[in-house]
């Protein structure tokens, strides 16, 4: 199965990768749009910082997720055939109990405000796209896509 | 074939079963429980019904096929009323009786009524199961001025849920705090005054001495003698195990079903997960219940592991851990977080820092993580339990555990048991003399 | 790394001790900025980010390996470099063209001033053929338009400034390389036309262009300020006071004098030994009357004078870092600007917090909201005044007072004359020393403190603490002067922590074993005396047993007086690393190739102990060539 992979010492934490994930998700499509609808930007991955060293976060879509295990409503699911986890694929809705937060050891679960309701936003592997945002956008080459057998 | 019963449907029970078909494609998986549902739903998101977050149709948190897909059969409205585990097989309610290799206990747990007099009156309810919600929602047209007993986690979202709906809400709470074994006095003063801002009243360090009505219920009395206009009382004052099928068939029980880390009864087929079990807690260092929803998923999975065979122990067990959300306020908290008198106080250290809209204490002992509580900068909350559960002495970093940059970028060395998303750095990354190869590093 | 050494907080214990209190009332400092900013972009750290133009911003990546019309790295990162130095090089200008006003102003007799150095003003003024037997005034008036005309002049005309005061050897070095530079301004803005886009593409002639504006930087800056300003308040002379925030008194009208430019500061202090001033104070329940106190670069220059003003003049406060800090003391009545190196957060946060009155003295030096008194010659003694009574109307709005209890002093005051006095009138006994190897060689500890690299004064103590270990004399100037002064390092117990042979040496002559010479500005009276010792040896300035190092440098005059260095041939130690890592070109031509230019190079280094051992070896290097052992 396909994951995100990171090549640290390339990362100058310019944060293209955050940018890029935020108008990929947002409805306008480009940044000057999303902030003149007064949005606050929300990304799926994040560049933390580490004695000042830029590290990139990412989300893992790991096998037994514990965000799976602790989402009481059931949305966050893992698919069968790509292996992304997301919370926004299914029948069931999210509600916001944010047990998904509490529980995932990588840090890469926030809160958006969609339709007036707080949700839980986590990286979905950008699903609809050939590559994912991050990797097109990084001009470093820092994150790559690789297969995994797991 | 392995003949394998389950009984229970909620989060545990269900967990179980899909793990365990997903391990074992030919034994025999059966479900009982005693409600009423077609469907297994999720307890935790009834209140959510209230505010109109979710339709009745989104309580269920597995897709309609599920039974189907993974060859489960399934009895509603059956109660298990005993277990002869010298032949093997348990007997419900309607005298039906089905034999069983492995027995899972996921009963769950279920809402303690305290002793009031006149506690039967109409219009009195718990919350705990779908029977509840239904049976409030109906009477909920003739309801005015509604009380609900106790401000554990249950009682504050139903609250809130009744709140937005427009009910007038006070909430009575025997200890000096809300959320008592959650949280400490300043994490749950952010909440009570959020809460109070929006229009429900506290009456804290008051029980319910007295409820006044004839044939519904009408006032309710308090320890200080304030009488409160109710005409609607939800009791929420906590939930004890469903451990009396596992008494009366003398397994070892104490507070809750007594299991080892490998979730095994004191009968080696027969197994616990979910509410019922109680389990050594590594943050308080003593025995407890837990009423959590992703342990109660966990546990069943790892006791289809050992049900199977697999011997998979299940350590590191929290008993508190939970997180809410409350119009602008965002909490969470994890293990221990009260430290007590008869505690010795040297072995613990707390730091936290409060600042006008956002709170964070984490609790230490012995250089090692065991409770923490954010407000409203919850990000952290994850990085925070998984050091809980890993129990690693963070002495290194206690000056950094305050600062918003705490995060797994600190321990990347740490996969969880995932695939290495980080490649092998350099060896200058470490040291400063980075910052001359840093370009090259890049290859630019 | 190690995680647990590295802390971002303030070093010395007194300054944590106030960043507590501040975090305690809930002020958000330096340190909690620097870390929100984290992790800092590393193509703006390493200079490949170029944002002049609409076709951009660009960076040069790994994908990229040129911006959109079409600069490489080395092009960017020397526009980059470039720029930072123009505005070093303008900044110090303009505050000697200040001073230079000043001077003319007294000339005239419209001004509050007085020549109080009239030998020196002789002397300087002779060398541009002005009659040193007219009336002093009449002199001062001359060399004043004189100095303005030389800034005001073309970039073409070379500068008599430079012709005249340069050594021979060093006009030598210039000449060949052709940076003999012009007025200042005017090669400021054709450098300025040089880095627009697509005007300039070879790199060696913008290199070659910030070595004429450390030239300049030095002729019609630093040299121009410190001996103009010296000529009005009088040469600096050794004496000892107290430094750190625990100076303030609580039962006192306290006055920070905080910039640069210390003529104003004068007034302050002579209006303020008035007893109706003082009787004011009094009545409004200042115990101890008014006092004053200097911060930063102006503190450090009243310091080198405060030997005649010590009935008002307190001490010496702090430096870059600290300034927040010292506001939350909440003891400070009044802090008084004047130019540079006030942070925004002091106006719109600390002050109205604290009750601290601002005063800004100069016309460029703007916080909105705050009171403007600008500065003219002859209104010096009304503003100063002005101050005073403003300061003692503020004392009323005191709240809660805590200053920390541990003071240390610090002896000051050093530049050639004073060094050259100690010695008994002549360098002779100082190159002795040198030459017999008891002290290995000078070292000039200059420059600004930075919070980077989690340094915030640290870098600069360890270091000054190897280099007097070894036997090396140090020189600070600047907030590096307040670093050493902070934790003791120049008052004469830190000769205990010096070498054998240099704690001997300083002993005897009763100095310490860092001197200061003052200001940031006061790198020019650095580099003259460095002069006045190649004289005497009759060397050129690279073949002396000497180095500088800016181990903390932060702002862009550092940058113009790193050229300014390398260009008069001395080998400089830069931390944190400047932002010219990105091109290999420059990195190269800054640390190797312009030794054989002019003699002198840039050492890239971070850690404490190993900047030691280079600069060390640099001296040993130098040692050897002189034929010293």
């Amino acid at each position: 199965m396909k994951k995100l992979f990171i090549n640290l010492e390339r990362c100058f934490g310019c944060k293209r990768c955050e940018l890029a994930c935020i108008i990929e998700h947002s409805e306008e499509k480009n940044y000057a749009y999303y902030l003149l609808n007064q949005k606050e930007p929300k990304t799926r991955i994040f560049v933390e910082n580490y004695l000042n060293r830029p590290i990139p976060l990412v989300c893992h879509h790991c096998k037994d997720a514990l965000c799976i295990s602790a989402c009481i409503s059931g949305c966050m699911q893992k698919d069968e055939k790509t292996d992304i986890v997301r919370n926004d694929n299914s029948e069931q809705k999210c509600v916001g109990c944010w047990m998904c937060i509490l529980n995932c050891p990588f840090n890469v679960i926030d809160r958006e405000m969609k339709n007036d309701e707080l949700q839980a936003i986590k990286c979905d592997f950008c699903a609809n796209r050939e590559i994912p945002a991050c990797v097109e956008a990084c001009p470093n080459e820092v994150i790559s896509v690789i297969d995994i057998n797991e | 074939m392995m003949n394998i019963l389950i009984i229970g449907a909620s989060a545990a029970g269900i967990s179980a079963a899909e793990t365990l078909r997903k391990l074992d494609k030919n034994c025999n998986i059966t479900i009982l429980t005693k409600e009423n549902c077609n469907r297994p739903y999720s307890k935790s998101l009834l209140a959510y019904l209230f505010s109109n977050r979710i339709d009745l149709n989104k309580i269920y948190f597995k897709p309609k096929n599920f039974f189907e897909k993974y060859n489960l059969t399934y009895f509603n409205n059956e109660e298990v009323i005993e277990i002869d585990r010298k032949n093997k097989f348990i007997k419900t309610k309607n005298n039906k009786k089905l034999n069983y290799d492995k027995l899972l206990l996921a009963t769950g747990s279920k809402s303690f009524i305290p002793e009031i007099n006149n506690i039967s009156l109409n219009n009195i309810f718990t919350f705990n199961e779908y029977q509840n919600y239904q049976d409030i929602k109906k009477n909920l047209n003739n309801a005015k001025n509604i009380v609900v007993l106790g401000a554990g986690f249950v009682g504050l979202e139903i609250a809130y849920a009744l709140n937005n709906l427009g009910f007038d809400v006070s909430i009575v709470e025997k200890c000096s705090q809300i959320l008592p074994n959650q949280m400490d006095n300043t994490g749950s003063y952010f909440i009570q005054k959020e809460l109070e801002n929006k229009g429900i009243k506290f009456f804290l360090n008051q029980s319910i001495i007295e409820i006044e009505g004839s044939k519904n219920i009408s006032n309710v009395i308090l320890s200080d003698k304030t009488r409160l206009k109710s005409n609607m009382l939800i009791i929420c004052s906590g939930v004890i195990p469903n451990k009396e099928i596992a008494k009366n068939a003398d397994l070892e029980t104490k507070k809750g079903l007594v299991v080892d880390e490998y979730l095994t009864t004191s009968d080696n087929n027969i197994y616990g997960a979910g509410d019922i079990i109680e389990l050594y807690d590594i943050t308080t260092k003593s025995s407890n219940c837990s009423g959590s929803w992703a342990n109660a998923v966990i546990q069943g999975q790892y006791a289809a592991y050992n049900i199977l065979g697999y011997k998979k122990r299940y350590k590191n067990f929290i008993a508190v851990q939970n997180s809410i959300q409350f119009y602008n306020v965002a909490a969470t908290s994890n293990g221990k977080v009260h430290i007590d008198l008869s505690d010795d106080q040297s072995n613990y250290e707390v730091l936290s820092i409060k600042e006008k809209n956002y709170y964070k204490k984490i609790v230490l002992r012995d250089n090692k993580i065991i409770g923490f509580i954010l407000i409203n900068k919850i990000n952290q909350a994850g990085l925070l339990s998984a050091l809980i559960k890993l129990q690693l002495d963070i002495s290194e970093y206690k000056e950094k555990l305050l600062y918003d940059d705490f995060t797994y970028s600190y321990f990347i060395d740490e996969k969880f048991e995932q695939y290495n998303a980080y490649a092998e750095i350099p060896d200058c990354w470490k040291y400063n003399e980075w910052y001359l190869e840093r370009k090259f590093c890049a290859g630019i | 790394m190690e995680i647990k050494k590295i802390k971002n907080r303030p070093y010395d214990d007194i300054t944590d001790y106030m960043y507590n209190v501040s975090r305690k009332d809930g002020m958000e400092t330096i340190y909690e900025r620097f870390l929100q900013q984290q992790p800092q972009c590393a193509f703006g750290a390493l200079g490949i980010c170029c944002t002049l133009c609409t076709d951009g911003p660009c960076q040069i990546t790994r994908k990229a390996k040129r911006g959109v019309c079409g600069a490489t790295a080395d092009l960017i990162v020397s526009r980059n470099l470039l720029q930072k130095c123009v505005q070093g090089t303008v900044a110090n200008v303009y505050h000697a063209r200040n001073v230079a006003k000043t001077l003319l102003a007294t000339g005239e007799g419209k001004s509050d001033y007085e020549i109080k150095e009239p030998e020196k003003l002789k002397s300087i003024a002779e060398k541009f053929g002005i009659n040193p037997n007219k009336p002093i005034k009449e002199i001062a008036r001359e060399f004043g338009k004189f100095f303005i005309s030389q800034i005001n002049s073309n970039d073409y005309e070379e500068l008599e400034l430079v012709k005249k005061l340069a050594p021979k050897k060093r006009l030598e070095v210039w000449k060949k390389l052709g940076i003999i530079p012009g007025g200042p301004n005017s090669e400021a803005a054709t450098a300025l036309s040089k880095i627009m886009t697509n005007v300039n593409n070879d790199v060696e002639d913008l290199l070659l262009h910030c070595l004429r504006l450390g030239i300049a930087n030095e002729y019609t800056g630093l040299f121009g300020i410190t001996t103009m300003q010296e000529i009005l308040v009088g040469t600096a002379k050794p004496n000892e006071g107290k430094v750190n925030i625990g100076i303030l008194d609580k039962d006192a009208v306290n006055i920070i004098m905080h910039g640069h430019q210390p003529l104003l500061a004068i007034k302050v202090l002579e209006k303020a030994r008035e007893k109706k001033f003082q009787e004011k104070a009094k009545e409004e329940g200042a115990k101890n009357g008014i006092k004053i106190y200097g911060s930063l670069c102006e503190g450090q220059q009243i310091f080198n004078i405060a030997s005649e003003y010590k009935d008002v003049f307190f001490g010496q406060i702090g430096n870059w870092i600290q300034q927040e800090f010292i506001i939350a003391t909440g003891a400070v009545d009044a802090l008084v600007f004047d130019y540079n190196c006030v942070m925004p957060t002091i106006s719109e946060q600390f002050a109205p917090k604290y009750h601290t009155k601002l005063i800004s003295t100069d016309k460029v030096i703007r916080q909105a909201g705050v009171e403007r008194l600008e500065f003219e010659p002859d209104k010096a003694n009304e503003i100063a005044e002005k101050i005073i009574k403003e300061a003692i109307k503020a004392y009323k709005n005191r709240g809660e007072v805590n200053i920390p209890e541990l003071k240390y002093s610090a002896i000051s005051g050093f530049t050639t004359e004073s060094v050259v006095n100690a010695l008994g009138g002549t360098l002779k006994p100082l190159i002795d020393v040198i030459a017999n190897g008891n002290v290995k060689g000078v070292a000039a500890v200059v420059g600004c403190t930075t919070v980077r690299e989690f340094h915030s004064g640290e870098h600069i103590t360890k270091l000054t603490e190897e280099l007097i270990k070894r036997n090396i004399l140090v020189i600070g100037a600047g907030c590096c002067s307040s670093a050493m002064q902070n934790v003791n390092l120049m008052s004469l117990d830190a000769n205990k922590k010096a070498g054998k042979n240099l704690a001997s040496v300083c002993k005897s002559l009763s100095i310490p074993p860092c001197l200061s010479y003052g200001s940031c500005t006061d790198i020019g009276k650095i580099i003259s005396t460095a002069i006045a010792i190649a004289d005497t040896l009759n060397v050129d300035i690279p073949d002396l047993p000497i180095a500088a190092s800016a181990p903390e440098y932060m702002e862009q005059k550092a940058v113009a007086d790193a050229f300014t260095a390398v260009a008069f041939g001395i080998t400089l130690h830069l931390s944190p690393a400047p932002p010219v890592l990105g091109s290999q070109l420059v990195t190269k031509i800054l640390t190797q190739d312009v030794e054989n230019l002019t003699g002198g190079k840039v050492i890239v280094e971070l850690d404490p102990i190993k900047s030691a051992d280079l600069i060390e070896e640099q001296i040993i290097n130098k040692r050897k060539k002189l034929g010293l052992k």
